[in-house]
């Protein structure tokens, strides 16, 4: 699965988060909303709103919380998005 | 422009606009984030537009843009909507740093006279309240049975936004944008609002008729008309009913940006941006068609399709005209032509009147527009220019970077969202004086000498990567052939016209040479533009040009030097040792008539009515393809006789 730009999932929801957080996209494998002092609660909106937008998908709040992490925002893109 | 390449990340436009900017580069930085905020989209480009302006304002390197400090006043979470205004007001050229007072705290910040907002003032403050959080009478709480109980919320709205607005006025200058009442997307009565009682939403919008009245004597307060913002959105799709409930923050993310550019355009006004002068092209701009090759009654423009589009968007720069801002325009063609369009045309909006000037001629249009901008005195930062042909907009914007270029999208009924929306002339004075602009202008500008502008023109014809090939007169193109021949007025040495079956026989021939141009570049492809029709006399020796023309679609780029070489090359492969050809002076084609002086050929000899022979060498340097073209797959000219008959 692709989005418009031709980016994997990983690929892409590693430069959202790059956009969104200010933080270099290599980094991202430990990006952890509990330790990161930029993944805030504000921060954190932005992303969610941020991803839906880029993927056309729709996440609801419950998912939100729970994607605290680089692999959890992945996996729930994916889920959303039905990709593998 | 140049920078915007598909392999750009977001993080390279944010490198990019931060380079421009810490080197004084205002377009550049303008175009980065234009180009961030195209490629990443409203939340993420901001995202990183407003790291990046918070950046520079601190080291101090934002000096080409214009700084601007704002306070967001919201009942509301409302940083992103804070994110969304930097990063359109960086695509604009401004450096806004935001500070969004702490939530629910907007009327505290306005009654104290201790607060942030007084001691650390901004230059503009936007008191920003969504009517639920107001007057919840008005809204969750409205009872359509309770007549008095509603009247009595909405004198409390009144009174309660009244009241921080001059509150605020008493205790700063500073400007104050504040937000109108937008009523519900879905009205508590429902269907019967609009015919039992006030009404839920005729009571919000008196609500705002009532502020407007309050307001209108405090100098430094000016509504943002909300109501209508959302109105033209659709209230059902401005608002995003989860993250009003999660994080009170009720604007949808795709609302966010409609919002930025409203508040913009008070912003632009208020640092003194309005754009003053519009320049306009004519030809496939304020009307349909070329005026040199169809002539008055050919052009585009009246009661049916395209012409009424035209006739629009006419109306709706006189609009933008009314607003004080003054218009000129800039065309190729004869002044002649275009004086008596202005004149005589029944059905044109416009007169001649209502511009400042009006060029027509063949210079180049940057040269001209920047002679327009300094007879009326104005910086390129006041001028906005619009034309139809994405060449001339590219020139420009190479040419003169500050002068807004507008895009114009296809079709000619869009013509005027694209102008009124981008927000350029917003703002302005409707005063007496401003609406005289263009008389005082006028007459400035007939007192004062003409400076050409510069531009690197070499640069540009590189920039337009353009791509000619040569293709034979022969079956698939004897149509295309005949119909240039009869429409082709302006770029036309010799105004031969020729049907299909004599352009046929001379396919045949084998005395005869012809071929068509075809021209593609960057923008796209242009079609068969240009044809060349050469005989063969004295024995071979001289090879004499009968037919030289360009569409007007192509004028200007230098296809005829590339032509010319065509024919050249050819002339070489014969044997011939002259090239020869003719200019007949005919009522529009002035711009053909130096084709052979500018390409080396020396005036062989005077005809009848003002016909001029010139000759030139095959060899000679100047029939070369210029550098900037490439000249692609370069099909052999028919030489007749090859596929029989035709």
């Amino acid at each position: 699965m692709t989005n418009g730009n031709g980016a994997g999932v990983e690929q892409t929801v590693r430069a959202v988060m790059a956009d969104i957080l200010g933080v270099a996209p290599e980094r991202m494998d430990d990006a952890s909303a509990e330790t990161w002092e930029a993944w805030d609660s504000a921060n954190h909106l932005r992303l969610m709103l941020a991803l839906e937008a880029e993927f056309g998908i729709r996440i609801a709040v419950e998912e939100m919380e729970e994607a605290d992490s680089f692999p959890a925002v992945v996996a729930l893109v994916r889920a959303r998005t039905g990709s593998r | 422009m140049h920078n915007d390449g598909p392999e750009m990340t977001p993080e390279a436009f944010e490198a990019a606009f931060g380079q421009a900017l810490a080197h004084g580069d205002r377009e550049g930085a303008r175009g980065a984030a234009r180009a961030l905020l195209a490629k990443a989209g409203t939340l993420r480009g901001s995202a990183r537009l407003r790291r990046a302006v918070g950046r520079a304002v601190a080291a101090g390197e934002a000096g080409p843009f214009r700084r601007l400090s704002v306070v967001l006043l919201a009942s509301f979470t409302a940083d992103m909507a804070a994110d969304a205004l930097v990063g359109r007001a960086a695509a604009d050229g401004l450096a806004l740093c935001v500070r969004v007072a702490p939530f629910g705290r907007y009327a505290q910040e306005i009654l104290d006279a201790g607060s942030d907002l007084y001691t650390a003032p901004p230059d503009v403050a936007i008191l920003a309240v969504e009517g639920g959080d107001l007057a919840p009478g008005l809204y969750d709480g409205y009872d359509p049975g309770d007549e008095a109980g509603a009247s009595a919320a909405a004198d409390d709205a009144v009174g309660r936004l009244a009241g921080l607005a001059e509150a605020f006025s008493r205790r700063s200058a500073a400007p104050l944008l504040v937000h109108t009442l937008a009523p519900p997307a879905r009205p508590a009565p429902g269907i019967l609002d609009q015919s039992v009682g006030a009404g839920q939403a005729g009571l919000i919008h008196g609500v705002n008729a009532r502020l407007r009245e309050r307001l209108k004597s405090l100098r430094n307060v000016r509504l943002v008309d909300y109501a209508g913002l959302v109105h033209r959105h659709g209230a059902a799709g401005w608002y995003d009913e989860r993250m009003r409930l999660l994080a009170r923050a009720p604007i949808a993310a795709a609302s966010l940006d409609p919002l930025a550019g409203e508040h913009l355009k008070h912003l632009r006004a208020l640092a003194g941006l309005t754009r003053r002068l519009l320049v306009l092209d004519l030809d496939g701009t304020l009307w349909g068609g070329v005026l040199g090759e169809d002539g008055i009654d050919g052009i585009a423009l009246g009661d049916t399709y395209p012409g009424n589009a035209f006739v629009a968007f006419q109306r709706a720069v006189d609009r933008i005209r009314r607003r004080g801002a003054v218009l000129a325009a800039v065309s190729k063609n004869h002044p002649d032509d275009v004086r008596a369009a202005f004149e005589r045309h029944p059905a044109m909006v416009l007169k001649p009147d209502d511009f400042a000037e009006i060029a027509a001629g063949w210079r180049r249009k940057p040269d001209v527009v920047a002679g327009i901008a300094q007879r009326l005195g104005l910086g390129f930062e006041h001028v906005a220019f619009v034309d139809d042909d994405p060449v001339e907009r590219a020139r420009m914007r190479a040419a003169l970077p500050a002068v807004e270029t507008v895009d114009l999208p296809a079709a000619p009924e869009d013509y005027a969202a694209a102008l009124l929306d981008g927000g350029l002339f917003e703002g302005g004075g409707l005063t007496a004086e401003d609406r005289e602009r263009t008389a005082l202008y006028r007459r400035r500008a007939e007192a004062e000498a003409v400076r050409a502008g510069a531009d690197d023109l070499e640069a540009f014809y590189r920039d337009l990567a353009m791509v000619v090939r040569f293709e034979p007169l022969g079956p698939a193109t004897l149509g295309r052939a005949a119909q240039l021949t009869h429409k082709t007025n302006q770029f036309n040495a010799t105004g031969r016209r020729y049907g299909e079956a004599e352009l046929a026989r001379m396919a045949q021939d084998p005395a005869w040479i012809g071929f068509l141009a075809r021209l593609d570049d960057r923008f796209g492809t242009h079609g068969l533009v240009g044809l060349v029709l050469a005989r063969s006399r004295s024995g071979g020796e001289v090879l004499e040009i009968d037919t030289f023309l360009l569409s007007c679609r192509a004028l200007g780029r230098t296809v005829e030097t590339a032509m010319l070489a065509r024919l050249a090359e050819l002339a070489r492969a014969r044997g011939a040792k002259v090239l020869a050809g003719r200019i007949v002076p005919g009522a529009r084609n002035e711009p053909v008539r130096d084709l052979y002086c500018r390409h080396g050929f020396r005036e062989a000899g005077r005809e009848h009515e003002g016909a001029v022979l010139w000759e030139g060498d095959p060899a000679m340097p100047d029939l070369r393809v210029p550098e900037w073209i490439r000249n692609d797959g370069a099909d052999a000219p028919s030489q007749g006789n090859r596929e029989g008959r035709t």
